[in-house]
């Protein structure tokens, strides 16, 4: 047996690096410092990686059902890997996480992974003859709030689960004030902006508002982690009258949400200063792009382009809701993998746009695809909205795809939507099998994955 | 080996490098243009003066195997006659950004702050930025520097004020009175910079020459170039002028030999018989604008200019769309979102026919828009 080479140190490298979490979330990486272990595939260690959830989950100010269910992750991975990671290998486990999520990744080499149960349709029998292991799998995949699976390099994956702290939605009733000009755009302290948020809430239909909105000690410890950033205009008196607020996307992108306004009237100006302040705050940032997936209508359309229209489906209405896009700098143009059913799509939006993009072919060349595939989900009862983010690719990928749609419009989820992240072939490879589930291409994202993101949504009939 | 992200400082993790445009060639391909109109970086289109351009052409290649000058001796004799003070007073750089950053290196330590304008040349904020220092950015008042506010952000911990004078994109600038209001509030406490890199396209006697000042106000350091006026933007020569106890310092954090041996002789070059060409530039400079500035009336745009050779305008889109639209005619200009001035674009003033092909464009595309 290889010798215990487990270490543990404080790793303060990535203090305020946002990565993109499953399910499309942004995620601030390890503002609380983390702890590495590096362990050898052998369940005896088990109680090791144990202590580091409990370690986490207690700095992240998890409660104790949140932290059995980090727990519970931890087990359920960490004894999968033991199983799929060769003798003579190791397993790299990160512990950390912010103030309003804790966070385990684990980093090991394998040849092949079967992770289908963590797909948000997977059912368990007892009599199911996939053993204990996948059990794990399927109750980690309910118990975590989000989970990622990154295949770095050849044979190298990091899987990622999140556990959110619990926060009680917000009980009282936000102040309805009676503003007077002159009003100013400014960054005030968390509160205000926390109550910003929730008069916003009260006032905008659900569509528009972060889930955030609704809790507002989230809210304040997202901004906190640096998760958020916020603008408010203060009227005369200093009080809060309208919000923008924005997180980092992608590798260079921003998603933005807003601006509200509170005001009956000036609501144009106001809507001015509100953007003008996002965008004066961005201009020097390491953002290239801003998007506006759920634009509320006090949007000032002059600083943005139209991306297209999603179909927002609600008590058996459809309604067509604009996104909006702008770039913060010159586009220097980019490359992007297209397969040739969503080619000439592709072509006439990028023109529309004027964007310069290389179209590189993404077809099956024979390569051998692993037989299931694995989809992250993220689900928002508020909005009647799922996400899905392709994590890892499946021959039976179309059947999963229709088997998620199904699931998802069964439980009050109609808006469903696909982000395929244009900078991977097989992601790109994947339109044939989300038109033939019943997914038709709405819009592209510039910028917002690792390159621009084509958004499908799903063609329900509610 | 250890992650690289352990080895490198948290402002550097944190700071963003700018990516300049892509050549030419590669941009004409990429739209689909037969020909590129840079008004996007503010340079001469005359190019350099007679005396410049005689100078390139006489260039002995074999003296690109020799090391040039390390501290532009011809040169900073050059300028010392020119304005009448001592050659160890100048330091030659590549450019006016490296002699940002040798200031601010010269003179700041952990937890010093510099002070700018919120809206103005991006490159002191960066160089503050990547060094660990903090930037205290103050909002102009109106298109201009406020130098109230300016005055009022300084506490012990300020090392440097930048004023950029003109102000690049708003072309507006401190008159002789203003300065020496602002001189007289900072009462010495800290250096100020005066970046002067468009003063020679102003030809008004208000304007205040910060080589007097310095005379007067040992605590002021002044940046000039060969980059705009003088046409040199492609050998990268600027430098710094100031008392010579400030020099001292800043030649001790300053980069020798960065200036190439081209460069100098033909910056030497160019200051030798610079009135003719002086004249010209600003000439074509006014008549751009005399151009440009109904063109944008009847467009019905916003626009914003005072000295220097380029002029803003307020877009009704986005200027990153502009900017791409406007490519696609072969006329690349300079958005200004990242001066946080969103929506507007700054072009460079330039000959008739590049303006009236500017002009043409920009009706195209504001009209496709539209309709």
């Amino acid at each position: 047996m290889k010798s215990a080479t487990g270490y543990v140190k404080p790793d303060r490298t990535t203090p305020n690096h946002h990565r993109r979490g499953t399910g499309g979330e942004a995620k601030t990486l390890n503002t609380i410092d983390s702890m590495n272990l590096e362990l050898p595939p052998d369940a005896r260690y088990l109680p090791a990686v144990l202590s580091a959830a409990d370690i986490v989950a207690g700095v992240c100010g998890l409660d104790k059902e949140k932290a059995l269910r980090l727990r519970l992750a931890a087990d359920a991975f960490f004894l999968y890997l033991c199983r799929a990671v060769a003798p003579g290998d190791t397993i790299t486990i990160a512990a950390g996480g912010g103030r309003y999520y804790a966070r385990l990744s684990f980093r090991f080499k394998a040849s092949q992974i079967d992770l289908r149960s963590l797909n948000f349709t997977a059912v368990f029998s007892p009599e199911d003859d996939s053993g204990e292991m996948e059990l794990g799998l399927f109750m980690a995949s309910r118990t975590t709030d989000r989970f990622r699976l990154e295949h770095q390099k050849p044979d190298m994956f990091l899987l990622t689960a999140e556990v959110d702290k619990a926060y009680p939605e917000t009980a009282e009733a936000p102040p309805v004030f009676s503003y007077s000009s002159p009003f100013r755009a400014a960054s005030p302290d968390p509160d205000i902006l926390t109550e910003a948020a929730m008069i916003a809430a009260s006032q905008y239909p659900a569509w528009h508002c972060p889930k955030s909105f609704f809790y507002p000690g989230r809210f304040l410890d997202m901004l906190a982690d640096g998760y958020y950033t916020a603008r408010a205009v203060l009227d005369a008196a200093s009080r809060p009258a309208g919000l923008i607020c924005w997180h980092p996307l992608g590798e260079r992108g921003i998603a933005l949400s807003g601006p509200f306004v509170f005001t009956g009237s000036d609501r144009a100006h106001i809507a001015r200063l509100l953007t003008e302040a996002f965008l004066e705050s961005v201009a020097r940032s390491k953002a290239i792009c801003a998007l506006s997936e759920r634009a509320t209508d006090d949007l000032p359309l002059e600083y943005f382009d139209l991306l297209g229209t999603l179909d927002y489906f609600e008590a058996g209405c459809a309604l067509a809701k604009p996104a909006y896009y702008r770039l913060l700098a010159e586009d220097t143009g980019a490359a992007v993998f297209a397969h040739h059913d969503m080619e000439a799509f592709l072509r006439k939006e990028y023109d529309r746009l004027a964007l310069l993009r290389d179209i590189l072919p993404a077809t099956a060349t024979g390569e051998a695809v692993p037989e299931h595939s694995v989809l992250s989900t993220t689900t928002d009862q508020n909005r009647g909205l799922a996400g899905l983010w392709p994590l890892y690719p499946g021959r039976d990928m179309a059947a999963n795809l229709s088997e998620h749609a199904a699931v998802l419009t069964k439980r009050s989820l109609p808006n469903i939507l696909v982000h395929m992240d244009l900078s991977s072939s097989w992601q790109a490879a994947m339109a044939p099998d989300l038109i033939k589930a019943g997914f038709v291409p709405k819009l592209i994202m510039p910028n917002a994955g690792k390159s621009d993101i084509l958004i499908f949504q799903y063609a329900s009939t509610c | 080996m250890r992650p690289l992200a352990e080895l490198v400082p948290a402002y550097v993790l944190g700071f963003t490098a700018y990516t300049p445009s892509k050549p030419d060639p590669l941009l004409m391909r990429q739209y689909g243009v037969t020909r590129l109109h840079r008004l996007n970086n503010n340079e001469n289109a005359l190019g350099p003066p007679e005396s410049a351009k005689q100078t390139l052409a006489a260039f002995n290649p074999e003296q690109a195997a020799i090391y040039p000058n390390g501290d532009s001796f011809d040169l900073r004799h050059a300028l010392a006659a020119k304005f009448n003070k001592e050659p160890d007073r100048f330091l030659v750089g590549n450019g006016s950004c490296e002699v940002i950053a040798s200031v601010i290196k010269a003179f700041c330590d952990r937890g010093d702050n510099i002070i700018t304008a919120d809206k103005t040349f991006a490159v002191y904020e960066w160089v503050a930025s990547f060094s660990g220092f903090t930037t205290r950015l103050v909002p102009l008042a109106g298109y201009g520097f406020n130098p109230q506010a300016m005055l009022e952000a300084i506490d012990e911990r300020t090392k440097i004020v930048f004023v950029c004078n003109p102000n690049n994109p708003t072309g507006t600038w401190w008159d002789n009175a203003a300065m020496e209001a602002f001189l007289a509030g900072v009462d010495g406490r800290c250096l100020v910079v005066l970046d002067e890199a468009y003063r020679e396209f102003v030809d008004d006697p208000r304007f205040p020459d910060g080589m007097e000042l310095m005379e007067r106000h040992p605590n002021v350091i002044v940046f000039r170039t060969f980059s705009k006026m003088y046409g040199l933007a492609g050998l990268r020569v600027g430098y710094v002028c100031a008392s010579s106890a400030v020099t001292e310092f800043i030649r001790r954090t300053h980069t020798v030999y960065s200036v190439n041996s081209l460069g100098q002789k033909v910056a030497l070059a160019a200051l030798e018989d610079d009135r003719k060409h002086l004249l010209a530039t600003r000439r074509m400079a006014e008549e751009a604008k005399s151009l440009l500035m109904p063109a944008f009336d009847s467009l019905g745009l916003e626009h914003v200019s005072g000295a220097g050779n380029f002029i803003m305008a307020r877009m009704p889109v986005s200027d990153t769309l502009i900017y791409r639209l406007l490519m696609r005619h072969g006329i690349m200009v300079r958005t200004m979102s990242s001066f946080r001035f969103p929506n507007w674009i700054r072009v460079t003033l330039s000959t008739r026919p590049v303006m009236e092909d500017f002009v043409a464009a920009l009706g195209e595309v504001l009209a496709k828009l539209k309709g």
